[in-house]
Order: C-alpha cells, then sequence, then structure tokens
C-alpha cells in the first residue's frame, strides 16, 4: 500500500483542479447555509411530528451532521462522476491498466481520495456554520456527531460512488444506481434497520424528549409559527459506535465486489485515445513556403494600451455563459427588491469566481509570466492595471448602493478594496488562487444564511 | 545593433550554474549548444531579462540592460520551451493578448496575426482553444507569437521540438531571413538540426563557453583537440559536439 498516498493524492488534486469546484463548494455552503437555519432565521427545515429543536448549540451540533449527509448524498455523484474519464483524458488512466496492483488496490486509492475530498468539505461547512451561529463553543462537544454520523457515512458513500463511476459507462445506469442508492437509505424499514444517514437517531431523540412524536419527519422550509419546539440539552453522543462503524466493513465489501467485477481493458475503446484535436487541426494544410511580412508595426507602451490588454484578458477570463449569467443576474438585481436584490449580488459574484484562477493567478498557474517579465511596461504598471477587475467589482455592486447615504455607498466600495487587495496580495505572493477562491466562496455564500460572515453591501 | 555580454556569473544556492560568459552578437542566428543541465535555459534567461545575472554586465546597443532592461524588451520575443500559452483562450486570442504586452495595438495585431498563422499552416486552427491542440501545434503557435511583433533580438528555447522536418526546415529557413535584421539565439540538443541554419555555435559545457565559433570552425577545432587529421564528416560533427560539450 505504499503507493497509497501517491495515487490518491493525484485523485485528489483532480478533485480540487475541477473546473466545478467552486460551484460545488459554492452550492454545499448555500444548501448548508439554507438546511441548517440560524439562530435568527424564520424558519426551520426539519421537523419530527409537529417539533423541532430550539436553535442552539446542541441542536446544531445535532442537526448539521445529519444535513451534511443529505446534502452530500444529493451532490457525491456529481462531484465523483467522469472521473475515470477525466483520467482517461489526463492519460494516467495508463497507469491503472498497466499497474501491478490489484483492482481492489487500485479502486480503494481512489475511495480514500473521494472520502478526503468529501470530508474536507463536509469539515468546511461544520466549521463555518459553528462560526456563523454561536461565537463560543466547545468546539470538542461539538464535533462529536459529526464523527459519528457523517465520517462513517462519507467513507461508505465514497465506496458506492467510486465504484458506479468505475464499473458502468453508461450515464442513465449510473444515475439509476445511484438516486436507488439514495432511496434505499432514506427508506423508512432501512433506516430503522441499519440508519446508516444518521437521521434516525435524532428523531430517536425527540421521541426520548417527547413520546407523543410519531415516527414521521419533515425536510423542508415551514415557518416557526407553525411548529413547537424542544429545547436539548445533550449532544448526540455514540453509545452504540458500532451502528455506525460497521459501515466501513461494508464498504470495503463493496469495493471487493467491484473489483471482481471490474474489467480494466473494458470500455476504454475512443475514450483512451489521445484528446480530440480541434476539428479544424485534423486536416493540416500541406506545408508551403510561406512569407510573413509584418506590417505597421508600431509600438506603444503605457497604461492606457496595458489596460487595453488587461481589458481583453479579462474579457476573456469568463466563459461566454458565465458572463451571460452574471449578466442577467445583475440585471435582476435592479429589479429585485430587498434581501432578493442583495443575494443576486452575491450570487454574481460567486459566478465570476474563474476570474481569481483565469486573471489574477492565471500567468503563475500558466507559466506565461515570463511574458510580462519581459514586456515593455514597467512592472508597477502590471500591478495598477489589476485594479481593473475592482472597478468591476464597483460596477457589481451598483445595484446594493445606499443613493440616499455617499457614507454608506462609500463604506461598501471600501470593503470591496479591501476584498480585491487581498485577492490580489495573495495570489502574487503565493502564486495561487485556491485558498482566495474558497474564502470567497464562504463570503458571498453565506449572503444566502442571511448572516454573511464578511458583510460588504 | 550588437548584444554583448561581459563575465557572466549566475549562482543558484551557490551552485555556478553560468560561469564567466562572455559574447558579443551581432545580427545572425546563433546556436547553443550543451548537454541538459549545461546551462543553455538559464543563458537565455539572463540574456532575455528574465533572470539578473549575480555578475557581470549586458549591453544593447551600448544600453546596460541588467540596470534599464526595458530599453531592449521593447525589441524583443521570446519563446520559453513550455510554450507559454493560455490553455484556455484561442489561438487568436493568445496572440492578441501577448501581441499587445509586447506594446502591439489590436488594430495592428488583427492585421498581421492571419499572416503569421498562415506562415505557420496553422490558421485553420484560429478559433480553436490552445487545450485542444496537439504538442506540434501548439509550438507553432508559440513560434506564430515570438514571430509576431517583428523582434529585434529573438530568443527561442528548443523552438522545434515538437514539428515535424518539413515544418523545421521551413521555420529555420525563416529565421535564417530574419537574422538580416534581427539577433537570434536558438537552444538545442540537436546540432545536425541547426548546422545548416545557424551563422554561430556556441557550445556550453557546465555553465562555461567551451566552443564559439562558425560552424566551419567546429570540426577542425574538436579534431585538433583531439590530435586527429580533421575530417569534415558527419561523424566528426558529432565527435565535434561530444568533445567540447561533455
Amino acid at each position: 500500500m505504499k503507493a497509497l498516498p501517491l495515487i490518491s493524492l493525484y485523485n485528489l488534486r483532480l478533485f480540487f483542479k475541477h473546473t466545478y469546484f467552486k460551484y460545488i463548494l459554492a452550492v454545499i455552503m448555500i444548501l448548508g447555509f439554507f438546511m441548517i437555519p440560524n439562530p435568527k432565521s424564520d424558519y426551520v427545515t426539519f421537523t419530527v411530528g409537529n417539533y423541532t429543536g430550539t436553535s442552539n448549540l446542541v441542536w446544531i451540533s445535532n442537526l448539521t451532521p445529519v444535513y451534511i449527509n443529505a446534502i452530500f448524498a444529493l451532490l457525491s455523484l456529481f462531484i465523483s462522476q467522469n472521473l475515470k474519464n477525466k483520467e482517461m483524458a489526463d492519460h494516467t488512466y495508463i497507469n491503472f491498466r498497466l499497474s501491478v496492483k490489484s483492482n481492489f488496490q487500485l479502486l480503494m486509492y481512489r475511495v480514500f481520495s473521494l472520502f478526503l475530498y468529501l470530508t474536507l468539505l463536509a469539515f468546511i461547512l461544520e466549521i463555518i456554520i459553528l462560526f456563523i451561529n454561536y461565537q463560543s463553543y466547545n468546539l470538542g462537544l461539538y464535533l462529536i456527531p459529526f464523527l459519528y454520523f457523517t465520517i462513517p457515512y462519507l467513507f461508505f458513500l465514497s465506496a458506492v460512488c467510486t465504484v458506479i463511476d468505475y464499473l458502468v459507462d453508461l450515464k442513465f445506469l449510473k444515475y439509476v444506481l445511484y438516486f436507488g442508492f439514495i432511496i434505499f437509505v432514506y427508506n423508512t424499514s432501512i433506516r430503522h434497520l441499519l440508519d446508516i444517514t444518521g437521521i434516525q437517531e435524532l428523531m430517536d431523540n425527540f421521541l426520548q424528549v417527547n413520546a407523543k412524536n410519531n415516527d414521521s419527519f419533515i425536510l423542508g422550509k415551514i415557518k416557526n409559527k407553525e411548529v413547537q419546539y424542544i429545547r436539548f440539552q445533550h449532544f448526540i453522543t455514540p453509545k452504540k459506535w458500532l451502528d455506525k462503524l460497521y459501515l466501513f466493513p461494508v464498504a470495503f465489501i463493496i469495493v471487493l465486489g467491484a473489483a471482481l467485477l471490474f474489467k480494466r481493458y473494458a470500455g476504454i475503446k475512443n475514450k483512451e485515445q489521445n484528446q480530440a484535436p480541434a476539428k479544424s487541426e485534423a486536416k493540416p494544410l500541406p506545408a508551403k513556403q510561406n512569407v510573413y511580412l509584418p506590417q505597421h508595426m508600431v509600438y506603444s507602451f503605457n497604461l492606457i494600451s496595458l489596460l487595453k490588454a488587461e481589458f481583453f484578458l479579462l474579457g476573456h477570463s469568463l466563459s461566454r455563459n458565465l458572463r451571460l449569467t452574471a449578466f442577467v443576474l445583475w440585471i435582476l438585481a435592479f429589479v429585485a427588491q430587498g434581501n432578493i436584490r442583495i443575494l443576486l449580488v452575491a450570487a454574481v459574484f460567486i459566478t465570476i469566481l474563474p476570474l481569481n484562477q483565469n486573471y489574477l493567478a492565471g500567468k503563475y498557474t500558466n507559466n506565461t509570466l515570463y511574458a510580462e517579465k519581459i514586456s515593455g511596461y514597467p512592472p508597477v504598471l502590471f500591478v495598477w492595471s489589476k485594479f481593473l477587475l475592482f472597478l468591476v467589482y464597483v460596477v457589481i455592486v451598483i445595484p446594493v448602493l445606499d443613493y440616499s447615504s455617499l457614507e454608506a455607498s462609500l463604506f461598501i466600495i471600501t470593503k470591496l478594496l479591501f476584498l480585491f487587495l487581498f485577492q490580489l496580495a495573495y495570489t502574487t505572493f503565493v502564486k495561487d488562487y485556491l485558498m482566495v477562491e474558497i474564502i470567497m466562496i464562504i463570503i458571498f455564500s453565506s449572503y444566502f444564511s442571511g448572516v454573511p460572515v464578511y458583510e460588504i453591501f | 545593433m550588437s548584444l554583448s555580454l561581459n563575465n557572466i556569473t549566475y549562482k543558484i544556492n551557490n551552485k555556478t550554474i553560468l560561469q564567466n560568459i562572455s559574447l558579443s552578437l551581432d545580427k545572425g542566428v546563433y546556436g547553443i549548444l550543451g548537454l541538459n543541465g549545461a546551462g543553455k535555459t538559464t543563458l537565455l534567461n539572463v540574456i532575455s531579462t528574465l533572470t539578473k545575472p549575480e555578475k557581470g554586465s549586458l549591453h544593447y546597443n551600448n544600453a546596460d540592460i541588467v540596470k534599464t532592461p526595458l530599453v531592449m524588451r521593447k525589441d524583443l520575443s521570446y519563446m520559453p520551451q513550455n510554450f507559454g500559452l493560455i490553455p484556455d483562450l484561442s489561438v487568436t486570442q493568445n496572440l492578441m493578448y501577448f501581441g499587445m504586452l509586447k506594446g502591439l495595438s489590436s488594430k495592428t495585431l488583427k492585421k498581421n496575426i492571419p499572416g503569421v498563422l498562415e506562415f505557420f499552416n496553422i490558421l485553420h486552427t484560429k478559433d480553436a482553444p490552445v487545450k485542444n491542440l496537439s504538442g506540434g501545434t501548439q509550438q507553432r503557435v508559440a513560434l506564430a507569437l515570438a514571430l509576431v511583433n517583428d523582434p529585434k533580438v529573438l530568443i527561442l528555447d528548443e523552438p522545434t521540438s515538437a514539428l515535424d522536418p518539413i515544418e523545421r526546415i521551413n521555420f529555420y529557413e525563416r529565421i535564417k531571413e530574419m537574422s538580416a535584421h534581427a539577433i537570434v539565439l536558438v537552444s538545442s540538443h540537436n546540432i545536425y538540426e541547426i548546422e545548416k541554419f545557424v551563422d554561430h555555435i556556441i557550445i556550453l559545457k557546465n555553465g562555461q563557453i567551451s566552443f564559439s565559433d562558425t560552424v566551419d570552425r567546429l570540426v577542425p577545432e574538436a579534431m585538433a583537440g583531439l590530435g586527429e587529421p580533421g575530417r569534415n564528416t558527419t561523424l566528426n560533427l558529432e565527435k565535434a559536439f561530444e568533445y567540447f560539450a561533455k
């Protein structure tokens, strides 16, 4: 198992470098903030009978892992699908096929990487929810339900998702199997027998406090005026650890079974070929003696000409679909009212997140810094030119500026400036963008909880 | 037009990468050869002002470009080994953006980009994202980018590694034409590839120049050093290179 760290880490890297990583994290955060309401919210999302828990640290710590399990049940297939295809596109799947390792080992490496990834995302969500809702807390006790409910479940889920992705090529069949699995784990009979997701144990808590409760639960947005509250005093502690730990050997058995069925050479035709060349490249023109005669070479190295170049790069750092989405959300923000307007502006910021990777940090991640270094422009101009992004931010917040108070509007713009300077400093000195993206996702998705981590507007 | 290096020394972590390199370059094609780790890329980085030397001076048209690198950067094009392109942008978008960094206006670039793409037979890929192109085509895009601004100093780090033989000949012929009004520096592992096109060969050995002269002088000097009579054969060219590089 010496190679476990390397293969698992490579696969873990694939997840983080996945084009949709930032959106996955944003969706998880938004769902988390919505589904686990903060104490000031006027709605609840989980009731047993007509009862729910009073929003205190105990209730949040019990509820959060159960909801994290539900969120990941919804998203895991999307996160894990096409991992095999991605390996093929990267030409690393050949190592899988030629490896002297057994199918079981190779699949387990991938299970571990997915498990590490899901656990990291879940842990970020868990901590952020705690941070937003409570300023003083007992972290150790708070995390016990997370360790108990979520960790074994995520390992089990990782095994199921990996097996489905690697064994099944047909997309439709993948979905059928996956959603069949989700229905299975939330099925009432299975819930009573195995309680894979932890939801039954949470309900049992209600029954212990109030025996009148029935055996049905509701997940959804319910006005808090329509429910009665029970104040829970105790964290759910693992009285029967084996209830959840059995998920680990079950996951191993599932992977073992899959390893026996897995055919390394199946389904590789037309997939593991070199990445398909651009259509136009398929028929190269015959070589001929062309002549290139440069015309009208006029050089200019001032701030305006550099701003034009940077504006060009900024404009092309977002795909056409993202540009359109951001624009539509921004226009809608003008006609929306109140909180919806704020949420739409927050959504615009989430939509333009790829600018961190493509615009601010692109020269480091694409190894194109040389072009800037040998350019005829003074280096300081490149720093100033990046303030174009700050101007974009100012335009984005126009719908939420307070036109009756110049001071309030300037305050918003100042906070945006701090955010931009942090982005610029981090990408310049660390030469990466991942942490900036995570922080921005947390900032802007926390608007959906009603209690932003860093209130800009 | 002249470019001169005087006693250039460069170290990384107390390890000497370049030692007392002195060269005087005029218009023409200069081939920089050497084994892996000889210091070829570092030398090109120093000449292109990407890296500051620890000791020594560089002058371009009598201006000290260690102190005032912008003087040469306006006339410079550099193609790194990894091509230095933005994978998500199309071929044209790459040439537009990097061309603007070379000081050209978008209007000028729009006029010139089709011509330089045609020269490398990649006009048909102009709208394709670079990441979808093969390695050879990406290299042609990088070469097109290096030539688009009609540079006076052109530095190419292993520029033809992914090109087919016909494209290599086309490319070097163009480079030869350009050298009538430009200083062209080309690094390579392969002496046979560049011998017909370069005016001058510089061989590096452990960060020092072991040979710097015309191609014609390479074999006789090596043979003289080996104590063998000079025979201008293919075998001797290889032996000559080995003699100076190993």
